[in-house]
């Protein structure tokens, strides 16, 4: 089936979608006293720790004015990048039942899990702009580029998801091998030091090639919407391009992947 | 002829690894990592049918003939390898909609989740609503996370799900396995008012009468190929000629349990029919008689010899012996033959079992117990009865009273 009569089909079933999310939303904070105030409450109180731990002990906050905003603004979107994956490689297995006795468009199944997890980053967003706010950074047009970077990053974990939740009904091991690369992927994204430190500090190719990071370009991107962060040396508009190609690029060909290996679904769980 | 579901030369082939691997490091370290030992499995071979609005379609079969393969397909959750399967309109999901069901949302949120897993929107599942919570009988409880019900309580909402969120073509898996009799009774009813609406319905069942009372065509898998196809009754006939045949040749095969002291034991049990000839398969209304074969190895004095017939699922239909039809048998030795004449088999069509058994006189020490080690069936007779076990071969009479 091509791409675009497909894509028909998925938004005939995006109620599904929806539903998926809210049922993966819903059962999150079920028995849990704060419910989904943990969704704010949560990458709050991992930023203080990481906030501690990287200006009392690594000293990376010189420089940097409103060290934890900084981190914030970089780790929501890691945060975002990091849940949606680890749960979307499961998401097809996991329903292994469900697509004995049920035909609908199986992508749903880690999309449904990428957009549950937007819908917490969003929520998580909103006492970001509180705080920024109380700290006296003013967001001013700026703010305009984060449904950009939002919208890119999106497209990216769709296509990783894509990828890695069709990958693992062959292979349980990509989840396994997926920790140890978001281990790794964090360190090479601008979460806790400053961008400029890896220009000036690393060897030129490792800095050149640096921001062809997606999500390294993102979380500056992100920076810029929120804190008005200035970008000297960096020519962010290119390295947003090359986030949006690589992206889309990941998208469509996940999607086709996906296609590929899913009528096999059935027979392989 | 118009049709809603369309099965042309369907074949389904599995490719079955005796073990399969997983995991990387098991496809590394075989020889041939996507490979191995692999053997073939068709588990449908040339599958044609065709259901048209307002048709019942029954399908009958083994276990592991390929009814559930077939489901599959027309469910439209596996491909089939040659052939095609085409539906026009919604297809419902199979009876077990409860996979779809998370334990931690309200039997109300599972409703919503289920209902767009069919492609639903909001407002469809919502006019619905009420209308499945009623069905299921499960008002009280609808509220609360479906971890709490019993499995009971989730087939019933599962199937009254996939009867009301309006399939143009229904598959109905065993509804016999769904809550008591008059929830049966219901499901049945709504089935064939779903029928009256001009849907589609394939309904997969052991139960023949089920299949008799409900359905026009029948298809009887065997193997995964079609051993027969076409009207109901010729089909459910050459099915339970089929069945009757397999059963002869089993029939007398030891199976039950067996116990007692032995002073006495029984050798043989036969079933004859009306010309003396021993038979494993009768008919209702067919003269036969139980004959139970002893041999004595001590002198007993007024043994009592009986037997027992229970249907295949267990239920005890009748058990005569020698005390309550008062026939006192004397004092026994040597060899002999006890038998038990029945003018007219009451029985209607199905397997039995028999159990024979001699005990003391006053039934109390069992010298001999053969429990549930015979078998036979009964098919059908003259007469055309359908509930129950028995018939009372009675007469129907009229008489009008005058105005």
């Amino acid at each position: 089936m091509f791409l675009p009569a497909r894509a028909a089909e998925l938004w005939r079933y995006r109620h599904l979608v929806h539903q998926l999310a809210k049922r993966d939303l819903k059962a999150r904070y079920k028995k849990s006293f704060l419910g989904f105030i943990w969704s704010l409450l949560h990458p709050f109180l991992m930023m203080v720790v990481l906030a501690v731990v990287f200006s009392y002990v690594g000293r990376f906050n010189e420089g940097i004015d409103h060290y934890p905003a900084f981190i914030l603004c970089g780790f929501l979107p890691w945060l975002y990048t990091a849940t949606s994956l680890a749960s979307s490689v499961r998401s097809v297995v996991d329903a292994g039942n469900l697509l004995h006795k049920v035909a609908f468009p199986r992508e749903v199944l880690p999309i449904a899990v990428v957009l549950s997890n937007l819908f917490n980053f969003v929520l998580a967003l909103i006492p970001l702009l509180f705080y920024l706010l109380v700290i006296g950074v003013r967001p001013d047009l700026k703010l305009l580029v984060l449904p950009l970077a939002m919208i890119i990053q999106t497209m990216l974990l769709v296509g990783l998801a894509l990828y890695l939740s069709a990958a693992n009904v062959y292979a349980r091991d990509v989840g396994v091998i997926l920790e140890v690369v978001l281990l790794a992927w964090f360190y090479l994204c601008p979460v806790f030091y400053p961008p400029s430190m890896v220009l000036e500090q690393a060897p030129g190719w490792f800095a050149g090639s640096y921001f062809f990071n997606p999500m390294a370009a993102l979380m500056v991107l992100y920076r810029v919407a929120l804190m008005n962060a200035s970008t000297p040396h960096l020519d962010l508009r290119f390295y947003t391009a090359v986030a949006l190609c690589a992206s889309g690029f990941l998208l469509v060909s996940g999607w086709a992947f996906f296609m590929w290996r899913q009528r096999y679904f059935v027979e392989e769980l | 002829m118009s049709w809603n579901l369309l099965v042309r030369g369907a074949s389904k082939r599995f490719m079955v690894s005796h073990h399969r691997p997983t995991s990387l490091r098991e496809r590394f370290i075989r020889r041939h990592p996507f490979g191995g030992r692999v053997t073939e499995l068709w588990a449908l071979r040339d599958i044609d049918l065709c259901v048209a609005p307002g048709e019942i379609f029954g399908v009958l079969g083994a276990n592991g003939s390929g009814k559930s393969t077939l489901l599959r397909l027309v469910a439209g959750v596996m491909e089939p390898t040659k052939g095609e399967v085409t539906t026009s309109g919604r297809v419902g999901a199979l009876l077990d909609l409860a996979a779809g069901f998370h334990p931690e949302l309200t039997g109300l949120e599972n409703i919503e989740l289920n209902g767009a897993l069919l492609g639903m929107r909001p407002e469809e599942v919502r006019e619905r609503r009420d209308e499945i919570v009623a069905f299921s009988d499960l008002e009280g409880f609808i509220d609360s996370p479906v971890k709490y019900y019993s499995s009971g309580m989730l087939m019933r909402l599962g199937f009254s799900i996939s009867i009301h969120l309006d399939p143009d073509i229904l598959l109905v898996d065993e509804v016999l396995a769904v809550g008591d009799e008059s929830y049966q009774r219901r499901c049945l009813d709504r089935i064939d008012a779903l029928r009256d609406q001009g849907k589609s319905i394939l309904l997969v069942t052991h139960d023949m009468q089920q299949v008799r009372q409900m359905c026009t065509r029948a298809l009887w898998l065997k193997s995964g190929e079609a051993a027969a196809s076409g009207p109901v009754e010729e089909v459910v006939g050459a099915y339970l000629e089929f069945t009757d045949r397999t059963d002869a040749v089993h029939a007398g095969e030891e199976q039950g349990d067996r116990w007692g002291s032995r002073e006495i034991e029984i050798v043989q049990v036969e079933m004859i029919d009306g010309n003396g000839h021993v038979k494993a398969v009768f008919s209702t209304g067919d003269p036969c008689a139980i004959r139970i074969h002893y041999k004595a190895h001590h002198p007993v004095e007024s043994p009592v010899v009986g037997y027992a017939v229970f249907r295949s699922d267990g239920l005890h239909v009748t058990g005569p012996n020698t005390r309550t039809g008062r026939f006192p048998l004397g004092a026994i030795s040597g060899t002999g033959i006890v038998e038990h004449r029945v003018e007219s088999l009451p029985l209607l069509p199905g397997a039995y079992y028999l159990s024979v058994a001699i005990y003391d006189r006053h039934i109390r020490h069992p010298y001999d117990h053969q429990d549930k080690l015979h078998r036979f069936r009964v098919g059908k007779g003259k007469t055309l009865e359908k509930e129950g076990i028995v018939t009372f071969q009675g007469m129907w009479d009229h008489i009008r009273m005058p105005d």
